[in-house]
């Protein structure tokens, strides 16, 4: 049997599974990012966990032929890659978005206030969300934030629906608590 | 009349409760000042997650979406060396077992055949010898025993601190080694082919 291999057709096959990539990407990448994102509190880390989740997503070439399941695929490994991120890390450190913004350059219209406001939130949020589990955190964002449908966010999670709604349950009260003690 | 539990509330004011319980808790809240603030308050909270949660203006995207282009490109080139390297080092790896199951075939067959045992033990008349597996790959029998090496690295397949009587290494790649242990005079006859 002859098993040369056509430079040519080779060559092809290379170019379009390239441009397959380069599509996944563009079409995927903001949608993780932000995904991730607000389960991490961080622009940086964020930054970090997107691309090893597409790095080990595009080792798989197999996996992202059908568009829909890819995406669908992919959001799971991203949210497992946070929850395993918040595990390791024991939280989320949300940091001032000025400094990882410093490389990026911040357009010059944000003025100081703006920056002032964006810190603020974003201190706010890190410390409501400390107070959640990585698993409550991961239901509550899913949830409420993504607004994913609860068992969909269970088999994200790898549990059950009954487990999930008490996390849910668990991450709102502990949430709205926090929310009324920074009001009084 | 009793309220229903705060967890009971919260799941409810997201539409996360099972159909029957839905129906009681919404049966309550109706007719619930209280509750209905509770509910209230809990859609206000998840609505300030859903707000300080989105992308914050000031990130500038393009560059970043760039700079991640580029690392996950990056990462998947090193990915793809990587994998390189390490399908060599299973070939290699395949190929040593394969010859370390044969050996063993080969150890006990000799240690199962009949031979003549003798306390005398001439010197070997062959010290040392090689066949070559592949370049840069030798299977090599010497009086320490039988090593397969390549890649800067050496794989003993059998070591013994009996003599050995005779060595003889085949170009059709396979080295061959006879030991005999100087206390009990007990021959072991070894021969390792390599495909």
């Amino acid at each position: 049997m002859d098993e040369t291999v056509n430079p040519e057709a080779a060559h092809a096959l290379e170019c379009d599974a390239r441009e397959r990539q380069a599509r996944f990407v563009d079409e995927n990448l903001r949608r993780i990012f932000l995904q991730i994102y607000r389960m991490v509190g961080n622009v940086a880390d964020a930054q970090d966990l997107t691309q090893e989740v597409f790095i080990k997503a595009l080792q798989r070439q197999d996996q992202i032929r059908d568009a829909a399941k890819a995406a669908h695929w992919l959001s799971r490994i991203a949210t497992n890659a946070a929850i395993d991120f918040l595990r390791r890390h024991g939280r989320v450190s949300f940091v001032e978005i000025g400094e990882v913004l410093e490389p990026i350059s911040a357009p010059a219209s944000a003025s100081p206030e703006q920056a002032v406001l964006r810190s603020e939130r974003a201190a706010y949020l890190e410390d409501g969300l400390r107070l959640l589990t990585a698993r409550e955190r991961a239901a509550l964002i899913l949830r409420d934030v993504e607004g994913l449908p609860s068992e969909e966010v269970a088999r994200r999670l790898h549990c059950s629906q009954a487990t999930v709604r008490s996390h849910i349950a668990n991450a709102r009260i502990k949430f709205r608590r926090f929310l009324e003690r920074r009001k009084a | 009349m009793k309220h229903p539990g705060e967890r009971l509330l919260a799941l409810w004011s997201g539409g996360d409760l099972p159909a029957w319980r839905a129906w009681m808790v919404k049966r309550h809240v109706a007719g619930c000042e209280a509750c209905r603030r509770e509910v209230d308050a809990y859609r206000r909270a998840s609505q300030v997650a859903r707000e300080m949660a989105e992308l914050p203006a000031e990130l500038a995207w393009d560059s970043l979406a760039a700079e991640m282009k580029a690392n996950i490109h990056l990462g998947l080139v090193a990915g793809a060396i990587a994998a390189e390297q390490t399908k060599g080092r299973v070939r290699w790896g395949w190929r040593a077992a394969i010859a370390v199951a044969i050996f063993t075939l080969a150890v006990v067959s000799g240690w199962l055949a009949p031979f003549p045992l003798s306390k005398t033990v001439r010197k070997p008349p062959v010290v040392a010898g090689e066949t070559a597996l592949e370049p840069g790959i030798f299977a090599e029998a010497t009086p320490a025993g039988i090593e397969l090496k390549g890649n800067g690295g050496t794989l003993a397949v059998v070591g013994r601190s009996t003599t050995v009587v005779t060595v003889s290494a085949k170009s059709s790649g396979s080295v061959g080694a006879r030991f005999v242990d100087s206390d009990t005079g007990q021959v072991t006859i070894a021969n390792v082919y390599m495909e």
